[in-house]
């Protein structure tokens, strides 16, 4: 397998963002109501993502390293800003489905920790490919999980009845409990297989970013995690907390 | 001094930088401006045709625009307090003979934003079918807004006033609600009610001519 | 003011920013260990999604309006809210030092909450003036609040409890998160 192709294998399948990794949770729980939210989603995300990380790479050498959070922050920007007046032109049905969490696509971690992780040092075509993997992962992660949601909560997918009569939706699967219990049994099947995830072993503080989106990266604030997790230690009364810091800093 | 010079081109690099995202960014909007104004007219006109498929072309109805600006819905009944009408346009038929009118409205009573739909009003005063123009509500719960089931049973009726009813719909004008999305389903009858006590009460084809 | 008050109820309860809209998640679960950094967390979010919603509705109907760039909202507010922390944390910093250490700690990671940008649109995509933007806002927050603070409050009674080996960890937090999201779903009759 070649460097190019380890990437998109990379993405999809060993450094998974939404099932291993655990970023971008505010979409992939929000518009997977369905099968086909997830994929529009997916797809627009993958769009920006390889966008980004095609531009960062090759501006890598120009972005001066002390102002290179805030110019990433510009260029992810206009990019997702281009994406949406392009669908609102071309596809205006998906811009309508996804409403607000287009722009709010500025805000997805992936985004950030793909353009600090690895943009940021790699060549131009390596980046491409990797914005691309990342984004397929995050696309059919999104795809399965809409589906899932949709055929428990309409008996449908992708729109199309697939249940027989007789079984009554759990109209709750669509509905935001649904999203947060979709994916507790997510992460409890991978806890009990053992599957590589951030959840695991981690004491569960570790969901996303732990409050941080632009930490993904290893980037500006992370001493504050360090204080708000030796302050924890401070208050806990067991000794569970500590391993979880140490865990924090192992995940780094 | 030498920090000073590397902070000046670190802050000329980032207004380079937001500079041509800047300039890409109104080149797009530009490009996209005619596709995207387009988009929404064909929408509005796909819509227009849904909801009155007996007509052959619609124009809007200046007389009647000119008594929407300056008049505020909320005073015609309380319960139609934040709805808009954007456009009232005229269906006609092939020979240019008014068929009814088409309502296109806005209402804020909806659960989350707001929605619009557009409802074909016959001039025998039955709605021949309502489209939403946009709806986003709870996916499972108001979305089913659009169903058949709920929207059927605005059409095709001689009511001047549409109630919405959670016990079952025992008459002409009751509306079985939707059920866990009373709010949106109390919208939509609303603003279809406001829509049409305005055409009646104002338009003269209907002895109004407020 | 009657349109007021169903804002603040309507953003702090019945469409809970967290439970409802899924914005702020991260945090949500991140940060909702302990109570008191719970409530911390949630005292800076309040500030700056006020202190961002007032300036981002000025932005917009003065500024990016008026000149025909309604556009460029998304750059602009994402830039205006990094600036603003920034701002915000180097005042702290200077003049109030209490302040700064009981939220400092918050404010870098509020930039990329993703709920402060969402509130900025939202207040876009419903219209609001000035004054119902900065409601929004505090009503926002204050619904991330009161759920960042119940789920620190359950997550410290659950570490003593005898949870499935498999639900260990973060699905236990997840299988919380979601029967609050039905609990709050009691709350979209006050809509009306």
């Amino acid at each position: 397998m070649n460097k190019y192709m380890e990437r998109i294998y990379n993405g999809i399948i060993k450094e998974n963002p939404t099932f291993i990794m655990m970023l971008g949770m505010c979409p992939t729980l929000a518009v997977t109501t369905s099968g086909n939210n997830g994929l529009y989603m997916g797809l627009t995300t993958t769009a920006v993502l390889a966008a980004s990380n095609f531009l960062i790479a090759a501006l890598r050498k120009a972005i001066p390293d002390k102002v290179r959070i805030p110019a990433y922050i510009v260029v992810i920007a206009s990019l997702v800003t281009i994406v949406q007046l392009l669908l609102e032109a071309y596809l205006p049905i998906v811009n309508e489905l996804l409403g607000i969490y287009i722009p709010l696509i500025v805000v997805n971690c992936i985004i950030m920790a793909r353009a600090e992780a690895y943009a940021a040092k790699s060549s131009v075509g390596l980046s491409l490919l990797d914005g691309i993997g990342m984004g397929l992962g995050f696309t059919i992660a999104l795809t399965i999980i809409g589906s899932f949601r949709e055929i428990l909560g309409a008996g449908t997918i992708f729109g199309f009845k697939i249940t027989p009569a007789s079984f009554e939706p759990v109209t709750m699967f669509i509905l935001a409990p649904g999203a947060l219990l979709a994916m507790a049994l997510l992460t409890a099947v991978q806890n009990k297989l053992k599957l590589p995830s951030a959840t695991n072993g981690s004491g569960g503080s570790n969901i996303g970013c732990s409050g941080d989106c632009a930490h993904c990266g290893g980037s500006t604030s992370a001493e504050n995690r360090e204080l708000i997790s030796s302050r924890e230690k401070g208050t806990a009364q067991e000794d569970t907390t500590a391993k979880t810091a140490s865990d924090k800093e192992n995940n780094k | 001094m030498k920090s000073k010079d590397s902070l000046i081109k670190d802050a000329i690099m980032l207004f380079l930088i937001t500079l041509i995202s800047g300039l890409a960014l109104s080149f797009v909007f530009e490009i996209t401006k005619a596709p995207i104004a387009e988009q929404k007219a064909l929408k509005l006109q796909k819509a227009n045709q849904a909801v009155f498929v007996t007509a052959d072309s619609f124009e809007t109805d200046e007389g009647l625009m000119a008594k929407v600006s300056g008049l505020e819905l909320g005073t015609l009944d309380g319960d139609y307090e934040g709805i808009t009408i954007d456009e009232v346009s005229k269906a006609l038929n092939s020979e240019g003979e008014l068929l009814g009118y088409n309502v296109s409205i806005t209402t804020k009573q909806s659960y989350d934003d707001s929605l619009s739909l557009v409802f074909g009003y016959s001039k025998a005063g039955v709605i021949q079918g309502i489209a939403f123009t946009s709806l986003t509500e709870t996916a499972g719960l108001g979305m089913k807004a659009a169903d058949p089931a709920f929207i059927g049973q605005f059409l095709n009726k001689d009511v001047r006033k549409f109630n919405v009813t959670k016990t079952g719909a025992a008459s002409e004008d009751q509306i079985d609600a939707i059920s866990g999305a009373t709010i949106t389903s109390r919208a939509v009858a609303n603003a279809v009610n406001a829509g049409i006590s305005f055409v009646t009460e104002y338009s003269e084809e209907f002895g109004g001519g407020r | 003011m009657k349109e007021l008050i169903m804002i603040i109820v309507g953003s702090a309860l019945v469409n809970n920013v967290v439970l409802s809209q899924f914005l702020g998640l991260c945090p949500f679960l991140g940060v909702s260990k302990r109570t008191n950094t719970a409530a911390g967390m949630g005292a800076a979010v309040i500030f700056v999604i006020t202190v961002a919603s007032a300036l981002c509705s000025i932005i917009y109907e003065q500024i990016l309006v008026r000149f025909g760039m309604g556009y460029l909202q998304t750059i602009v507010f994402i830039l205006v809210i990094a600036c603003l922390v920034q701002f915000v944390e180097l005042i702290l910093k200077k003049y109030s030092r209490s302040l700064y250490n009981a939220l400092g700690v918050y404010l870098p990671l509020i930039t990329t909450n993703c709920a402060v940008l969402g509130v900025a649109l939202i207040n876009i995509t419903k219209e609001y003036g000035l004054l119902p933007s900065v409601i929004n806002g505090f009503g926002t927050a204050t619904g991330f609040t009161i759920a960042i603070i119940i789920m620190a409050g359950i997550r410290e009674r659950i570490e003593f409890n005898d949870v499935p080996k498999a639900f260990q960890g973060s699905p236990i937090v997840l299988v919380t998160a979601s029967l609050m999201a039905i609990a709050f779903f009691g709350f979209a009759g006050l809509s009306l």
